[in-house]
């Protein structure tokens, strides 16, 4: 910025009065916009401290303590030893997979699911939307757990679900819990509201007039689906995608919950370091390789998508 | 009557004076009223007792009054971990595995013998907890718990007599079974090698039986099972027998057994976490809860067997805990070659054993 003004300066030496009048009100006009960077700095300021203070610094902790010795792999020396080990260990490698997986397919799965019911929000009108969106949003307001202890009280072969077809005799009991499928039918439920969310935003945005151009031109509903709103709405899948996946491999508490007790997830995987094995070291480098993971496969969504993004 | 010399009636007073020294140490510390004292516990019936049967002799003979930090065992002995430099606990009840874990990762601190006026009423076994020297104990212990089995006998018409029995074909995908990381776990891989054919010194052949296990649940306590329970889906259990008496108290319809190999005996107990400032307080805490009055009201809260030879239970009581001439049916382990496996079997349990069980 500073620079700039330095360089206008410069461009006005040897300019003709009027040229350097009007060099005056342009300089005028960039110092008020560099007075609103300044502000604008000012107000990113305490979120950027928080975050440096508060993400930063422990982000910087848990990575020197991952590469520290521990009482399974005792060392001289720091090193990348507890990262090999988690690779190497097949047991460890799965979980590691099984977290990409869980994550791609939960995100496969509730993307279409939200994407639908985000187009139909805009078309409902007065209580019935405000009831609609308050419905499809209120897990959010409960909260995972809850949402997680119902799912608990009503999967199990003899519950309330499957409990009177295997008395009747009609199934044999089936077994949800403790499978991927618990894990992945709470995630996308979980997930939902704010795919919803994100695309209704996205789609609520697209002005009408492309749609009365498109129907003047004669395009029937699907012509406007693939020509204008699948298009346009494309930065918003792409978001959601982003938000999905975040949400779905960093889940803690379905696969806690309903996964079983060997099909980890990494999350649940350092929390057992932390709270059970008391492995610090180990549970810092799980939570590095989560991460890792995490900025490799939005790196991926976001290579995915963009070609498919019209500027 | 013999005249008292003046050099005699020094010693006397001296001795006297001592005496009464010796007894004021003894004494509760008096502390600021409102003085918080945090005890670090299982939650639910653990706390609750805690509260009933040690809070009130300790409020009144020191003024202060009992906070608590609940939860599992893990989790809170991660928390005192991470609180290294700044505890929040006073007092930690564990496993006396877990005490002896704990000082020698140095977040407890032992306390001295001459400040537990009680410790002699305490049983032999019961001291498994050692100080690093004559003067101190690590930890003192507050009840004796075993770990035997439950089953359901509407379900089971074969009587269960032995761990063995655990891997009989129709109990697949039927069992709740001990978490890897369960208390528990280390009697349970020596018992599993013992019945393949091995030791406590070579446990191999144990981690190959339980390997062949089909539990369908993995849990800590009766509550992570129970609902399966009720629902048929797990019709056999390895559990703690004072939660097993809890719930046949609850009605539910469960028989237990110990196996004619023994029950896992569980010592559980107190110890002072390090760098808080009321050693003394957490001193009297802990000679208060091996005292005879808190244990019988231990006892009758949670069925824990009491760990002071002095307490007598009432007849019904002695039928749902582990005491007197019973503990003969129990298998007692030395925590201190547990805290040095527990690592290392852990994590043999969860990356060769865990993935064969498929359980939840």
């Amino acid at each position: 910025m500073a620079g700039g003004i330095e360089a206008g300066d410069a461009l006005a030496v040897g300019l003709a009065p009027a040229s350097r009048a009007s060099l005056s009100g342009g300089r005028r006009w960039l110092g008020a916009r560099a007075g609103r960077r300044d502000i604008t700095r000012l107000l990113l300021a305490p979120s950027l401290v928080l975050l440096g203070v508060f993400l930063g610094i422990p982000l910087i902790v848990v990575l020197v303590a991952s590469f520290q010795p521990n009482v399974l792999i005792p060392r001289d020396a720091a090193g990348f030893y507890n990262y090999t080990y988690l690779i190497a260990q097949p047991y460890y490698a799965k979980i590691l997979v099984r977290t990409i997986w869980l994550g791609v397919v939960a995100t496969v799965a509730t993307l279409p699911l939200g994407y639908a019911a985000a187009l139909i929000l805009p078309c409902l009108r007065g209580r019935l939307a405000n009831v609609a969106v308050m419905g499809l949003t209120f897990p959010i307001l409960a909260g995972p757990l809850v949402v997680i202890l119902g799912w608990m009280a009503l999967l199990p072969a003899h519950g309330p679900l499957f409990g009177p077809l295997v008395r009747w005799g009609l199934i044999a009991p089936p077994r949800i819990i403790g499978t991927d499928a618990a894990v992945l039918i709470s995630l996308v439920q979980f997930m939902l509201p704010f795919a919803i969310l994100t695309l209704y935003t996205t789609i609520k945005q697209i002005p009408r007039e492309l749609y009365e151009a498109a129907e003047s031109l004669g395009a029937g509903p699907l012509r406007e689906f693939r020509d204008v709103t699948l298009p346009l709405s494309m930065p918003g899948i792409l978001s959601t995608s982003i938000i999905l996946f975040s949400l779905g491999a960093s889940s803690y508490i379905s696969p806690h919950y309903l996964g079983g007790a060997a099909d980890l997830t990494l999350t649940t995987l350092i929390g057992q370091f932390i709270l059970a094995t008391y492995n610090n070291a180990l549970a810092s480098a799980a939570a590095i390789l989560l991460l890792i993971i995490m900025v490799l496969c939005m790196v991926g969504i976001v290579l995915l998508f963009r070609p498919l993004i019209r500027p | 009557m013999k005249k008292l010399s003046r050099r005699k009636a020094l010693k006397l007073a001296g001795a006297a004076g001592a005496s009464l020294w010796a007894r004021s140490s003894l004494a509760a510390p008096a502390v600021n009223k409102g003085t918080m004292f945090t005890v670090s516990v299982w939650g639910g019936v653990t706390q609750e007792a805690v509260q009933a049967a040690i809070g009130p002799e300790f409020t009144s003979a020191t003024g202060a009054t009992l906070a608590f930090d609940i939860g599992a065992q893990g989790p809170r002995y991660s928390k005192l971990m991470a609180q290294r430099a700044a505890p929040t606990a006073d007092v930690f009840f564990g496993t006396d595995e877990a005490l002896v874990a704990g000082l020698k990762a140095g977040i407890l601190a032992p306390a001295r013998r001459k400040s537990l006026s009680n410790l002699g009423e305490v049983e032999d076994w019961a001291l498994t907890v050692k100080g690093p020297d004559a003067e101190t104990i690590g930890g003192v212990p507050y009840c004796l718990i075993a770990y035997i089995l439950g089953y359901n006998p509407d379900q089971i018409k074969t009587p269960i007599t032995s761990w063995a029995d655990l891997w009989r074909p129709e109990f697949a995908g039927k069992l709740a079974f001990a978490s890897q990381f369960h208390s528990m776990m280390p009697g349970l891989v020596i018992m599993a090698a013992e019945l393949a054919g091995g030791s406590a010194t070579n446990v191999d052949p144990g981690f190959k039986k339980l390997a062949e296990l089909r539990p369908a649940k993995l849990g800590f306590t009766w509550t992570d099972w129970s609902s399966l329970y009720q629902s048929g889906d797990v019709i056999i259990a390895t559990e703690f027998d004072c939660y097993l008496a809890v719930m046949q108290e609850q009605d539910y319809k469960i028989k237990t057994v110990v196996p004619k190999e023994k029950g896992l005996a569980s010592i559980d107990g107190v110890g002072i976490v390090k760098g808080r400032p009321n050693i003394e307080l957490a001193e009297f805490f802990l000679d208060t809860t091996i005292g005879a009055k808190a244990q019988l009201g231990l006892a009758e809260h949670l069925y824990h067997g009491p760990i002071n030879k002095k307490v007598q239970l009432p007849s019904a009581l002695k039928a749902k805990c582990y005491c007197g001439a019973e503990i003969a049916d129990l298998r007692f382990f030395d925590p201190e070659p547990f805290v040095a496996v527990r690592p290392a079997w852990t994590e043999r349990l969860t990356t060769q054993v865990l993935p064969n069980w498929a359980a939840r």
